[in-house]
């Protein structure tokens, strides 16, 4: 089975730093470190198959500036580099330095030397709000097409679907990427997929279920209904041969 | 006989009687029904797509013995790829049968 640990990257050039980061996060994500940002952007646009979901990064140990190298890839028009989140890790106690990257977007500021319970919380809490998150970026488009009149529920199933390569999603996998860990009704689901299904299909797209797997796929041909059955005796267990 | 619209015989504002009410449930069980059979699903495999605890459960929805609920209809429709809206054309009919609607 694949590795579930989410990967977080760490931006700094002190070993003792990258020591503790390791020891502190080790057991729970998969740990990288880099030291300058130019090696940092490099691996993150050759990057393909796993991004980092968090960086933690201390500006003042590190050669060249995070800020701007973020600021040049996304003014570059039709980058497929995913940033990802960050929290800045600095000894500088500095209201306007944490003013400023806050508003650059950065997660939090920790203060170093930093206590290992503090940051195993904070990357917790950043990861946990990342995750909510990346499902709040609702997809409407279709091959293409763009679907409206969906709910956000509806939004957030048909981001799903488009989140999968083969737009195939198990039942339970669907529960946890919409309701995370809320518990509900497993007819809540069922309510929501058939609205979708609804909504779908005058755009020729279809969620078909098999065997607990749903998949995201173009309509079938509309067939007719079966024939009405009278009522017989038996008890119905039986499957009716082609 | 007359029942109510939540399907208790003693009530007494009754406004369907019990064979059209009836009727009304063997149809939508039926529809149900050729639909899993038509797929080639035991009632078995369908149960445990619904969450059912026993197959009888279903059974009993499929030879019109209970009402089948509405989350289980939305469930059926899914699990067994019936079309949304064929659901609701049987249910909307089967209520314009009656004159409901």
């Amino acid at each position: 089975m694949e590795s579930t640990q989410d990967l977080i990257w760490i931006l700094d050039s002190d070993p003792a730093c990258v020591f503790l980061y390791h020891q502190t996060l080790g057991l729970q994500y998969k740990i990288t470190a880099f030291s300058s940002v130019d090696t940092f952007m490099d691996a993150l646009a050759t990057q393909t198959r796993e991004n980092p979901r968090l960086l933690i990064s201390d500006p003042e140990n590190i050669t060249g500036s995070l800020v701007d190298a973020f600021n040049r890839a996304r003014s570059i028009a039709g980058s497929a580099l995913r940033l990802p989140e960050f929290i800045v890790a600095s000894r500088v106690d500095d209201l306007d330095l944490i003013r400023f990257y806050l508003k650059a977007g950065a997660r939090d500021y920790l203060l170093k030397p930093l206590r290992p319970n503090e940051l195993v919380a904070k990357v917790e809490r950043s990861m946990n709000q990342i995750s909510n998150r990346e499902v709040l970026i609702l997809r409407n488009d279709l091959d293409g097409i763009q679907i409206n009149d969906l709910t956000f529920r509806e939004h957030q199933m048909l981001t799903v679907f488009l989140s999968r390569p083969d737009r195939k999603v198990a039942r339970t996998e669907l529960y946890d990427a919409i309701w995370n860990k809320v518990t509900v009704n497993r007819k809540t689901l069922d309510v929501h997929l058939f609205n979708l299904r609804r909504k779908l299909r005058p755009y020729g797209f279809d969620v078909i279920c098999e065997a607990q797997i749903f998949c995201l796929q173009r309509a079938r041909a509309h067939t007719s209904a079966p024939e009405m059955m009278e009522e017989s005796d038996d008890d119905g267990s039986d499957t009716m041969t082609a | 006989m007359k029942i109510s619209r939540r399907g208790d015989p003693s009530k007494d504002n009754a406004d369907v009687s019990l064979d059209a009410y009836q009727e009304r449930r063997k149809k939508i069980a039926n529809f149900f029904r050729a639909h899993r059979l038509q797929a080639h699903l035991s009632l078995e495999t369908v149960a445990q797509d619904l969450g059912l605890e026993d197959s009888s459960i279903l059974l009993a929805y499929e030879a019109a013995v209970d009402p089948i609920p509405l989350d289980i209809i939305f469930a059926l429709t899914n699990v067994l790829n019936i079309a949304p809206e064929d659901t609701m054309n049987v249910i909307f009919d089967t209520h314009r049968d009656q004159g409901r609607i």
